[in-house]
């Protein structure tokens, strides 16, 4: 048996495993598990694939650039679930991720090749969806919950993003606690991705350390700027316009 | 001979519509200045429905309503909600203090002796200004809510069942505080059915109909 064909029927042991264990426990989850395994088998044997042949095609990296913040937009704006975010999450994910992957492959910290623009990117732009996508919902749950206060706001004559500041600073702090837990658990917990793609690649772990320490403290600041960029968003679609206030999120009061 | 002055608040064929259910129809009505009007009318009837449309945190579905005889739509509704201010049935105060609030309905600019005033005002010690917020009692915060409301200096108040959550002398002390700022020529619109604040204000008392047209 190939190394490939063994490491495909491991893991096809652990969806298994987890379909079991899901039975097992009463919990509804095994078409999800089943799903999510095959759907992951399938993207990463393409990715290996195209990642492959990456380095002679420039117009390749540029696509895979493409459907990486197509794919992280779609996914952030369908999780908050306001309706025309998609053009500001994009905006959101696509903007601090393209900024700190200048930084990090122009300052000469990340070697310069397709294949490490394209991983680097990577690990930015999901950071950024997963912020944006936090962020986004806990706001629209905190403007459900904290409706009265802001309306209470709204009420002394304060703009709507007045009124919310409050609810987009919880809500932005809370899509950052993810990155802010890694980088206080890193190499106590969990080794992280780039570090250990590092060290399997031939690097120093000194020198790994030092680019995982780089895309921990980036994956921060392009996390903040996401959730930032998405709260307000969200605020400015949820504005009736002209009224300086809230659009109804669930149910209204009629006396 | 100059015109006379447009009522301060002035709602002019105004319907109310909930999911399509109609709740008021062509309502007319005006408060002048140094006025009280008292709306009554059972419950679901779209009083709070009404006064939250006056300040555009919704929409009446027909009629126009102004305010010093300007549309209350035209220009920013932050500006409208600083002229004509809404105390809601179950207000929100912020904190972290009392004085912090008023200093909120003031915009910042509010001297503490002029919060003191603002308190003894609606009968609560002048030393609640650095009581928490937070820990006031349901009566004690519908009054500082009233006394947030003043700190705006509006020209219109709005007051949404403000007695709901106070006794009679409580009642009483916010009548008296009422009519002296209507003698100052503040125009006031209050929700009510409690018959205690209806007498001690003295207020004008217009029953809102299921449909039809109330006079001026």
């Amino acid at each position: 048996m190939s190394d490939a064909a063994a490491q495909l029927a491991l893991v096809a042991g652990f969806a298994v495993a987890a379909l079991a264990i899901a039975r097992a426990g009463g919990l509804p989850l095994g078409g999800a598990v089943g799903r999510a395994a095959a759907r992951a088998t399938v993207q990463l044997l393409v990715v290996g694939a195209l990642l492959a042949v990456l380095t002679d095609r420039p117009w390749l990296v540029a696509g895979f650039f493409v459907v990486m913040w197509a794919t992280a937009t779609t996914t952030a704006s369908g999780r908050i679930g306001v309706a025309g975010l998609w053009p500001a999450a994009a905006a959101a994910i696509a903007v601090p991720s393209a900024v700190a992957s200048a930084a990090l492959l122009g300052s000469g910290a990340v070697p310069v090749s397709a294949l490490s623009a394209v991983a680097t990117t990577g690990i930015l732009v999901g950071g950024a969806m997963s912020a944006a996508s936090l962020t986004g919902r806990a706001l629209v749950r905190e403007l459900a919950q904290g409706r009265e206060r802001i309306e209470a706001r709204l009420l002394l004559g304060d703009s709507l993003r007045e009124a919310s500041a409050e609810a987009v600073r919880h809500a932005v702090t809370s899509g950052v606690v993810p990155a802010l837990d890694q980088a206080r658990t890193v190499g106590l917990i969990a080794l992280p991705g780039t570090f250990v793609g590092l060290v399997l690649g031939g690097a120093s772990p000194a020198v790994a350390a030092r680019v995982q320490l780089l895309v921990l403290v980036g994956l921060i600041a392009v996390e903040l700027a996401a959730g930032l960029v998405a709260a307000h968003a969200i605020v400015r679609r949820l504005t009736v316009p002209g009224a300086e206030r809230l659009a109804p999120l669930a149910s209204s009061r009629t006396d | 001979m100059t015109a006379p002055a447009a009522p301060a608040l002035e709602l002019d064929r105004v319907s109310i519509d909930v999911s399509g259910r109609p709740l008021l129809r062509d309502l007319s009505l005006a408060v002048t200045a140094g006025e009280i009007v008292a709306l009554t009318a059972p419950s679901g009837r779209g009083k709070t429905t009404l006064l939250r449309a006056i300040v555009r945190l919704g929409d009446p579905s027909g009629g126009a309503v102004r305010i010093g005889g300007a549309p209350h739509d035209v220009g920013p509704a932050t500006a409208l909600r600083r002229r004509a201010c809404l105390v809601a049935q179950r207000p929100v105060l912020f904190g972290p203090t009392v004085a912090d609030d008023l200093a909120a309905g003031a915009r910042g600019a509010l001297s503490a002796e002029a919060a003191r005033r603002l308190l003894v005002e609606l009968g609560l010690p002048a030393a609640f200004a650095g009581k928490a917020s937070d820990e006031l009692s349901g009566g004690e915060t519908a009054r500082v809510a009233v006394a947030r409301a003043l700190a705006a200096e509006p020209v219109v108040l709005l007051l949404d069942e403000p007695s709901a959550a106070l006794d009679h002398a409580a009642t009483s002390h916010l009548a008296g505080a009422l009519r002296a700022r209507a003698s100052g020529g503040l125009a006031i619109l209050v929700v009510t059915h409690d018959d205690h604040l209806l007498a001690q204000t003295g207020a004008r008392v217009v029953e809102l109909p299921p449909t039809g047209s109330v006079g001026a």
